[in-house]
């Protein structure tokens, strides 16, 4: 479902050209869970943005359902994230000035949804992460991992083909973080949700189906 | 997004936002209020002007004037010879000042060739001179009354300023040859009633002045008092003109009829006649005004079949200068058209300022979203939402202060309209608001107000929609 080919990505950072990805090749199948391991500077946060549409590719194909993505246009790139990835960041990146129903309705309101069947939705989604009777409430009302959930419900609402998790437990005491993992494992045990999580720690990596380690911005 | 969703955002970002968001929508609400409140005003001016073109200008009555060219051209001359040694005194000059009304004459001959022109109902010969003072003559058995004063000379013929409200015009006569049958008549305005009728004990309308019942003064006489002309300069330097220790003589006139009350004026509309007679008096010319000068102007009327532009420019292919009483009332809104332009400016130049208000706020908002719009961005916003989202900002603060400013001038309007009332100028221009609001006005420069939010927007937006993504969502 997931291809990319000879991925190559650079910067140029104070006039040094910086290999971020050199020759990436790696393909995820639907319904899999996927660690992508690395220690910082491996280039698996590059790797990430690359699978999420947020950025492109200076050499090398990415195809995500048969569409490459380095060659779409921006307002199709930003339609690919509306509707092929669920995000989930390390830091929430919940809105804070919207409750926690309307953080999850946001992808479907970008998308031009109606707000009755968005609402319908994202309470079916909080449903789903344990967190229905905490629908109205604000991020800083909400604790760190009720945070996570909510963003968990907001990267599925729009019915994604794959979720992409970027240290998805990182910000989360030990107990938190298995909950986490913990639910994402049983969606993608129950709902055969592809996930991609991006990690630098091997233990939560261990507990994904399979993992692919970088280094130096190459497959080790 | 749908646009109600836009809305919702906006709605969002002002209540996070309150204190900032209402003072930068102050700004423009002060621009919107000085564009409406100037051009309020102006078109409080124009509107009054408008009225007394309806009232009073008329496109078929004609003033005709001779030759002002050549009065141009004399005053350039006269230019050139400041500070030049004295020229030899010609027989031309001498001339012009015995003649010293201006030298300039509607001829008998120019009058004929006037009536000559298709659709030309009637040619009037018009002289205009200065009236000292005005008193009521006494009946045999009354008291001398007071002298008043006059604001503008005589005219003959016609009264050509409003209707008449009472009686009848003073004898119409074309020519100067007609003049010697004629009667001295006079048309006055209503005023000169309620000055004559409050007298207290003496009061000769009988208190029906005081009800406001002008028509006793028809078929009363009024004396007339003109002063000659030396002494009609030197009333420049001492203006109380009825007690002039000079030269003066007084003329009699029956009052045959009521004009229309002029708010600028109180007049005195006498028969050619008499104006002649005043006139020749006041120059110390007895050739003044003689069979072939018939008058200083003519008041030409156009037949309701001719077009009054037509023959006009027959009238100015005479040589002679032809303007509609319309016309001269549309000169005098043309100088306020431009006094209204430069208020104006002055409005947009207060809501040009206040963009930069807008501008500034939105640039403070980006840096401080930057973040969130880095998550909008990655959950699919494309450029296009993101800029429009924050135009649609501005705009929406342009809308909210452009209505504030509107509603607060016309707020000061109306009480300024009300204030105005106390101060004698107002309340004697009767039907002047000093401000004027129409719809267009309102919903303009709240329009505008939305433009210039929405203009001021552009940069910001194009700013947010730009944003990378990864550096945004990176951003604290």
């Amino acid at each position: 479902m997931i291809r990319t080919q000879d991925l190559i990505k650079h910067y140029v950072l104070g006039g040094e050209t910086i290999r971020a990805l050199d020759g990436v090749s790696i393909g995820i199948e639907e319904g899999e869970s996927v660690a992508i391991l690395g220690p910082s500077g491996s280039g698996k946060s590059t790797l990430m943005h690359l699978l999420g549409g947020l950025d492109t590719p200076t050499g090398g194909t990415i195809e995500v359902d048969g569409a490459r993505l380095g060659e779409l246009p921006e307002p199709a790139l930003a339609r690919y994230r509306n509707e092929k990835v669920g995000f989930v960041f390390q830091s929430y990146n919940l809105q804070p000035h919207l409750t926690a129903i309307e953080n999850v309705e946001l992808p479907l309101k970008l998308r031009g949804t109606e707000r009755k069947e968005r609402r319908a939705l994202a309470l079916e989604r909080l449903a789903e992460v344990g967190l229905k009777d905490r629908a109205g409430h604000r991020p800083t009302e909400l604790s760190g991992g009720q945070r996570q959930r909510v963003s968990i419900a907001r990267a599925l609402v729009g019915g994604p083909h794959f979720v992409l998790a970027d240290e998805p437990t990182g910000n989360l005491d030990t107990k938190t973080g298995q909950e986490i993992v913990d639910l994402f494992l049983r969606l993608n045990r129950e709902k055969k949700l592809t996930l991609v999580v991006v990690t630098h720690n091997p233990e939560l990596a261990a507990l994904m189906g399979r993992s692919i380690a970088l280094r130096d911005g190459k497959v080790a | 997004m749908r646009a109600s969703d836009y809305l919702e955002e906006i709605v969002w970002s002002f209540r996070k936002q309150k204190l900032r968001t209402f003072l930068t929508a102050t700004g423009i609400g002060i621009g919107s209020f000085a564009l409406a409140i100037m051009v309020g005003l102006g078109e409080g001016l124009q509107s009054y002007i408008d009225s007394q073109i309806k009232a009073f200008g008329n496109p078929r009555v004609v003033m005709v004037f001779p030759e002002v060219a050549k009065q141009g051209q004399k005053f350039l001359d006269q230019l050139k010879q400041v500070g030049q040694p004295a020229e030899e005194l010609t027989e031309e000059d001498e001339r012009q000042k015995k003649n010293s009304r201006g030298g300039l004459w509607i001829s008998a001959e120019q009058a004929d060739a006037l009536r000559a022109i298709p659709g030309v109902e009637s040619v009037a010969p018009f002289v205009g001179l200065e009236i000292d003072g005005i008193r009521l003559a006494a009946a045999p058995n009354e008291a001398e009354m007071p002298w008043y004063r006059v604001d503008f000379g005589t005219l003959t013929s016609n009264p050509i300023m409003g209707a008449l409200t009472a009686g009848r015009l003073p004898a119409a006569v074309s020519s100067a040859s007609d003049a010697s049958g004629a009667e001295e008549e006079c048309v006055l305005s209503p005023q000169y009633a309620r000055s004559f009728g409050a007298l207290g004990d003496k009061d000769p309308s009988g208190g029906r002045a005081r009800k406001g019942d002008a028509s006793w003064l028809v078929g009363r006489e009024v004396e007339l008092r003109v002063a000659k002309l030396s002494n009609v300069a030197s009333k420049f330097v001492f203006r109380d003109p009825t007690k002039y220790k000079s030269e003066r003589r007084t003329f009699r006139a029956r009052v045959v009829g009521l004009a229309e009350e002029s708010p600028l004026s109180r007049v005195v509309f006498a028969s050619l006649p008499l104006g002649r007679e005043m006139a020749r008096y006041q120059s110390q010319n007895p050739e003044l005004l003689s069979e072939e000068k018939i008058g200083f102007q003519a008041i030409v009327r156009v037949a309701a079949t001719a077009d009054p532009k037509k023959v006009k420019d027959e009238i100015r292919k005479l040589g002679l200068v032809a303007q509609s009483t319309e016309e001269q009332l549309q000169q005098v809104s043309q100088v306020f058209l431009v006094l209204d332009s430069f208020l104006t400016v002055f409005g947009l130049l207060a809501l040009v300022v206040a963009t930069f208000g807008i501008v500034n706020t939105l640039l403070m908002a980006i840096t401080e979203r930057t973040r969130e719009i880095g998550v909008m961005k990655a959950l699919g916003a494309t450029r296009s939402t993101v800029r429009r989202l924050f135009a649609v900002e501005a705009a929406a603060i342009g809308l909210v202060g452009g209505a504030g400013g509107a509603l607060f001038a016309i707020l000061v309007g109306l009480a300024g309209n009300v204030i105005a009332q106390r101060f004698p100028v107002a309340a004697a221009l009767k039907g002047y608001s000093v401000f004027v609001f129409p719809w267009w006005l309102v919903l303009g420069s709240i329009a505008f107000a939305t433009l210039v939010g929405a203009l001021a927007g552009i940069y910001p937006a194009n700013r947010a929609a730009r944003l990378d993504p990864i550096d945004a969502l990176r951003h604290e």
